[in-house]
């Protein structure tokens, strides 16, 4: 391509505090009654007065950590002015020039992402519309914000994505938000604009024009209500404005709003009509004065982050980096990954502390995870934490295999028991009479019977055809009910094979 | 009886209560009485709730019958600035905007109020959204000052100044942002005291510019000040900006002695342009003050010249985005319903914010705003106390000022420094220049509102002006 791609995204957090961010009121507030969950504060009645969330200043430090931020000592809140209904008091508490985290960075496949802040505000109402009426619901007014800008150090649709993904998944490690796009408590902005190579540079937070200071207009979208669409509406936006100068036609600079249902991004407003925020300290809230000691101290309560886990999984458990994403998208998985891992290692040690396991293992236990327990929550849309079975008792199954109790076959029949029931796998094991056969005679009656109901493939192996020899042996199994001991069925066939 | 009742202060009220002698309904009854007799002359009501007092003031007498302890404000009749709000009565702020806003909340000081069973008569006219010098930026109606009714009670607090000058209440609570308290005091011959910024909540008080609003009471004398402060200071959970510190017993710091006191008196408040008849009787207070044994020290507030354009940035600034909230869709109606003064500030506030003019204004008058508080800081580290005349004149007639912003703006010159730093401040009256009250303003150190009193008191005992009473 002629031009570089630069994107910019300021990604919204909602923080799920007990209470929102300047009043006592219940932050929960899905599908609540509407204007349920308000009162003079965050209604912006005459004479209220917010009083700052200390649980969400927290949040918003950790968040601020976890993305490799510099805290400042010295942070404050100020007013930002804009008029629109949902809007009660007329402006938005939020953080100016002395926000709570700056200068941070993300990696993303690969590359480091910038992150130029991170700042605390206040949600606004939501406006309803019906056929006639146009209703303010408040409940959302208040719920704290966190927004987290990047640099324009984004180069492509599918890289904006995952960074969008990767924030996601970091604010869910720490606990502190559902960020969820479906359901609005994650959302996201995109500036995009494409530069000629070499004729651009990045200045505090800033593109800048290299010569002359020339550069080509930025669009920001907004609308982009799912991680797909946020690729979809990049790419859309792009192509659009390549076109545009490919036909030489002036492009403007502009918000623009993404249509999901039609695929393409629509004009909403032009940058000339962009509001002035007239900002100022808010005095009604005094500014901060934070501490070294306090940051550590939060600095303590931030859990090992993806990143770390991924490197840790890939060193001590000797994963594949791709194995060790996918056991850590969460940290309710990773937990229990690990948690499997722990206890077959204890099992096998019959009730030694762990310290080491075989490499072959872990494995085991990755592939069970990543196949058998994914496929069914994803099937069944469980979520992890509704999931009967423990990672204690999927070690238990793997250790009955190992004992030659069952075979990996029947493990999975028993395993799609433990969960629907959360039975240990030795108690289903007995009540369903899963137990491999390993009785030398019980298993020569078998093998001798499918021997002379099967002259033909006996005769094919004669004359040296092999694979004949796995069709006798499905045919044991399945005379047992897949309980019979394979080594030793085979050893057996061979035996009266001659 | 009836007639020297409603001129009892809280003090004597709440000794004859408490010992029977007479009811809290009967006192009630003689202010509602002297309202319905004389508020038709000085206007200083809004609102007047008759059925709630004489119900609050039963409690009490069925209290005391009962011989149940009672707290000094029990009883005692007081009227509420429109701009606090009070659950379930309506509040305006002396705005159309706000006409037949009922609040779903009660201001922390009225709570505290209530909760001391003060008996509430009603709520009391203001400029509108307390912006003005005289009640004649009212929405609804000029309150008069009760020494000449064609003249104005001051303002912002105006109808409550009045209210208390006239015996339509034994106190008012009040806001002073720029000398709303104080100045009104003053013209109406009656005691106003500012607090700390942060001593007195400041929750359900309509904010006019938040960062110099505060709360306080208008009283007959130093004593029953003293006594409201008492009852409304301290922090509060519901807002940032109070303090949490200790409230002193400010009744006991009155009686301290004085002698030996340095008390400053700043060369920039006695200047040209004060008028003469008011600053002869304002020297000779301060006169009597030496001869109580104080110590006269002259002092200087170097950067005093730029307290009336820093405020006249600084305030409009935060009007402007505390009047945003305003915007038709919540209360109904709509800007146009804004009087010509709050729309002259929202539009110089609108401009001082404006991105291109931030630093020139608003952040330059903050910085003035830090100077202006170094000056109180470092003139208290040579006196203990200051003191000055509350206003350059005595209370003017109606329409002398109204067409001329800039000269009401003036009327806050000696009022409005004290509000930029934050210090407390009172207004005593301290004579008359023909035939119209004067007030002394005394300043004092942040969160040392003792000495303020204390020195106020010292004074007040010593003459009589606190016990002329106007003829209406």
């Amino acid at each position: 391509m002629k031009y570089d791609v630069i994107i910019g995204l300021e990604v919204h957090v909602q923080l799920k505090t007990k209470s929102k961010m300047f009043c006592r009121c219940s932050a929960s507030v899905w599908k609540a009654q509407p204007n349920s969950h308000t009162c003079p504060v965050c209604l912006g009645l005459p004479g209220a007065l917010p009083v700052a969330n200390e649980e969400a200043v927290r949040e918003a430090l950790k968040i601020g950590l976890a993305l490799n931020c510099q805290l400042l000592n010295r942070a404050k809140f100020d007013r930002k002015h804009y008029f629109y209904p949902d809007l009660s008091k007329g402006y938005q508490i939020s953080q100016y020039d002395l926000p709570f985290c700056v200068n941070g960075w993300l990696e993303v496949d690969g590359s480091r992402i910038g992150v130029t802040r991170s700042h605390l505000e206040e949600d606004t109402g939501k406006l309803v519309h019906d056929d006639k009426n146009s209703l303010i619901d408040f409940n959302r007014s208040g719920i704290p914000l966190m927004e987290v800008v990047s640099e324009p150090d984004i180069r492509s649709p599918q890289e904006a994505r995952l960074y969008a993904q990767k924030i996601q998944q970091i604010v869910r490690y720490l606990g502190v938000s559902d960020a969820d796009m479906e359901r609005g408590s994650l959302r996201v902005d995109a500036n995009v604009s494409l530069q000629k190579p070499g004729k651009w540079k990045v200045e505090d937070g800033k593109v800048l024009g290299v010569v002359n200071n020339e550069l080509n207009p930025k669009v920001e979208i907004k609308n982009m209500n799912s991680f797909r669409s946020i690729e979809r509406a990049l790419t859309y936006e792009i192509e659009r404005q390549l076109q545009l100068f490919e036909k030489e036609e002036k492009l403007s600079q502009e918000t623009r709003g993404w249509v999901e249902a039609k695929g393409i991004t629509v004009k909403q407003r032009s940058k000339e009509f962009a509001p002035d925020y007239r900002y100022f300290p808010e005095p009604d809230l005094p500014p901060f004065v934070f501490k070294n000691s306090y940051f550590e101290v939060i600095k303590k309560e931030i859990p090992e982050l993806p990143d770390q886990k991924i490197n840790r999984f890939y060193h001590d458990y000797a994963l594949e980096i791709k194995e060790a994403e996918i056991v850590t998208a969460t940290k309710e998985l990773a937990d229990w990954f690990e948690g499997a891992v722990k206890a077959y290692a204890q099992t096998e040690k019959e009730g030694t502390t762990y310290d080491h396991i075989d490499s072959w293992k872990v494995k085991l236990i990755y592939n069970w995870v990543s196949g058998e327990l994914l496929r069914r929550i994803n099937e069944l849309q469980v979520p992890l934490g509704e999931v009967k079975v423990t990672p204690a008792q999927l070690a238990e199954l793997l250790y009955l295999i190992d004992k030659g109790e069952i075979s990996s076959t029947i493990a999975k029949e028993v395993f799609a028991e433990m969960f629907k029931t959360g039975l240990d796998a030795k108690k289903i094991v007995e009540e369903k009479g899963l137990k491999q056969v390993s009785d030398e005679i019980q298993l020569r009656e078998a093998v001798r019977e499918v021997i002379n109901l099967n002259p033909k493939p006996v005769a094919d192996i004669a004359v040296g055809k092999k694979e004949a020899k796995g069709f006798l042996i499905g045919q044991i199994m399945k005379m047992t009910s897949g309980r019979a001991n394979p080594g030793l069925v085979n050893k057996i066939l061979e035996e009266e094979l001659g | 009886m009836k007639g020297k009742l409603i001129e009892l202060t809280i003090k004597e009220a709440h000794k004859l209560i408490k010992d029977r002698e007479i009811s809290a309904v009967e006192l009630t009854e003689g202010f509602l009485a002297r309202i319905r007799d004389v508020d038709a002359k000085i206007k200083a009501y809004l609102t007047v709730t008759p059925e709630l007092a004489l119900a609050q003031a039963k409690a009490v007498d069925d209290f005391v019958a009962k011989k149940q302890e009672i707290g000094l404000l029990a009883g005692i009749p007081g009227t509420i600035k429109d701009v606090l709000m009070t659950k379930g009565i309506q509040t305006t702020a002396a705005s159309k905007i706000l006409e037949n806003f009922n609040p779903p909340y009660s201001a922390t000081t009225v709570d505290k109020l209530l909760d001391q069973r003060a008996v509430l008569l009603g709520k009391t006219n203001c400029d509108e959204f307390a912006m003005g010098a005289s009640t004649e930026n009212s929405a609804y109606f000029e309150s008069r000052n009760p020494w000449d009714l064609q003249r104005v009670p001051g303002g912002s607090s105006g109808g409550s100044a009045a209210a208390v000058a006239a015996s339509e209440a034994m106190f008012a609570l009040a806001s002073d942002t720029g000398g709303s308290i104080r100045q009104p005091a003053s013209f109406c011959g009656v005691v106003g005291l500012k607090p700390t910024y942060g001593r007195v909540s400041r929750f359900g008080l309509i904010a006019m510019a938040s960062s110099f609003d505060t709360v306080g009471p208008i009283t007959r004398d130093v004593k029953d000040a003293a006594i409201v402060l008492q009852e409304i200071a301290g922090s509060d959970a519901n807002d940032s900006t109070s303090l949490k510190k200790d409230v002193p017993d400010y009744l006991k710091a009155l009686e301290r002695p004085i002698k030996s006191l340095k008390v400053g008196m700043p060369k920039e408040y006695f200047i040209k342009g004060i008028d003469p008849t008011v600053e002869k009787v304002v020297r000779e207070a301060i006169k009597k003050i030496e001869g109580l044994g104080a110590e006269l020290v002259e002092v200087s507030l170097p950067h005093t010249q730029y307290a009336i354009p820093t405020y006249y940035i600084l305030v409009p600034s935060e009007v402007s985005s505390n009047m945003a909230r305003f915007d038709r869709i919540r209360y109904g109606l709509g800007r146009d319903k804004f009087g010509e003064e709050v729309k002259r500030r929202i539009m110089l506030g609108t401009y001082a914010l404006s991105s291109g003019y931030f630093d020139a204004y608003y952040s330059k008058a903050a910085k003035v705003r830090t100077l202006i508080k170094q000056d109180f800081e470092e003139v208290f580290k040579k006196v203990d106390i200051l003191v000055t005349p509350t206003t350059p004149s005595t209370a003017f007639k109606f329409g002398e000022n109204i067409n001329d912003p800039l000269k009401m703006y003036l009327a806050d010159i000696f009022t409005c420094p004290v509000n930029l730093a934050g210090v407390p401040a009172i207004s005593i009256p301290c004579g008359f220049a023909d035939g119209l009250p004067v007030g002394l303003q005394v300043i004092g150190p942040h969160f040392d509102e003792e000495r303020v009193l204390n020195v106020a008191y010292h004074y007040e005992q010593s003459t009589d002006w606190h016990n002329q009473k106007p003829e209406i």
